[in-house]
């Protein structure tokens, strides 16, 4: 746990054994939603995706193991992983088609107020964000929603960080390619 | 191995400028994300916390365990000489061993019905299996039955301890046998 800018604060105890459960609760807290809409992204259902994050934070309980790296990451790649294996349990696809599946936004929420406050424009980027491919969208969700830096993805996809990083900006661009093609003035 | 992307590459793609990318990223952010429900947060804190306890045992002792410990120590102590009094002003301890004890059978009286009664004890000494019995009998009340009428219930309670004795190997065997049954007789109306 040594060297990890990013860690949590954990309490030693005179010891000087790291309590696990007192991490993995703090990192829950504070990266609550962050899991969660990682889960959503590739489960596409919020039931699973529950049980995802919820599998994963007991296997990393029951192991007792202390993470390689950074903490927050390895949390992150546990859920990732849960959240597959729900997928595998389901027996579907990795993808799941969009007219069956819960978007990662709030805005299909019945309630008016909700829906009042969503914009138009704020309502194509949901849309926009929900059709990305799997790889790209699970980049900006842990990019922008759960605020993790690039190293921190890439150790959660165990994957480099280039490719990272090239998928989080074809993401981007592609957001911005989909937005700019739904503002273009319709030619008469 | 070269893989075709699932989703290739437009072919008018330009990478956002870090302006563009500023920008779209503040909107992103702007964007109300769906919440887990509160279930999870019970679902973790459930798991959590009991794992504290089984998983993971407390390997470090509380402060002041040593007071605590003291504390501990004095209350079972007390415990244990409130019921030691108990037992003894009770009568519940074994009663005394002698030779050719008295039969006395007595029954309770339905006049006081709160009272337990010693209704019987015998006693047979050694080399003889050592018999202890006791047991009394409390008034239970009345109970009404439309087809047979009233009937008087006693409830009787016994404890049967039978002990042997080996003097000369040195062996006792003690067996205690608590038994309860419930004695009903029928009451004239008339």
């Amino acid at each position: 746990m040594s060297g990890h800018s990013n860690g949590p604060r954990c309490e030693i105890d005179p010891f000087g054994r790291l309590p696990v459960h007192a991490w993995l609760d703090e990192i829950y807290r504070e990266h609550r939603q962050g899991l969660f809409s990682l889960a959503l992204s590739v489960t596409r259902q919020p039931m699973s995706a529950e049980d995802a994050v919820h599998d994963a934070i007991v296997r990393l309980a029951k192991s007792n193991a202390t993470p390689e790296g950074n903490a927050v990451a390895y949390v992150f790649r546990s859920v990732r992983n849960a959240a597959i294996d729900q997928l595998r349990k389901r027996g579907r696809s990795r993808e799941t088609p969009l007219e069956y599946a819960t978007n990662l936004f709030a805005s299909t929420s019945p309630a008016p107020e909700a829906q009042m406050m969503t914009t138009e424009s704020n309502a194509q980027l949901m849309r926009a964000v929900d059709a990305l491919p799997e790889a790209q969208r699970q980049a900006i969700v842990m990019k922008i929603f759960a605020g993790l830096t690039f190293q921190q993805i890439a150790q959660a996809c165990d994957e480099p960080i280039s490719t990272v990083a090239s998928r989080y900006q074809r993401g981007l661009a592609k957001l911005k390619h989909t937005m700019e093609g739904q503002h273009e003035p319709a030619t008469v | 191995m070269n893989r075709q992307p699932s989703n290739p590459t437009p072919e008018n793609f330009t990478p956002p400028d870090e302006e563009q990318s500023a920008a779209l990223e503040a909107e992103l952010q702007t964007l109300s994300l769906r919440q887990p429900s509160d279930m999870l947060d019970a679902r973790i804190t459930a798991s959590l916390s009991p794992a504290t306890a089984s998983l993971n045992p407390p390997v470090v002792a509380p402060r002041h365990w040593h007071l605590a410990l003291t504390v501990a120590a004095a209350v079972a102590l007390l415990a244990l000489a409130g019921v030691s009094y108990y037992i003894q002003s009770t009568g519940t301890s074994t009663p005394p061993i002698v030779d050719n004890p008295p039969r006395d059978n007595r029954v309770a009286d339905p006049k006081n019905p709160q009272q337990p009664v010693v209704v019987q004890a015998t006693h047979h000494f050694d080399p003889k299996p050592i018999y202890l019995h006791w047991s009394r009998e409390m008034d239970a009340g009345t109970l009404e039955s439309e087809d047979s009428g009233p009937a008087h219930a006693i409830r009787r309670q016994d404890v049967l301890h039978r002990v042997w004795v080996d003097a000369e190997r040195g062996v006792m065997i003690q067996l205690i046998e608590p038994r309860e049954r419930l004695m009903v007789s029928k009451q004239n109306v008339f």
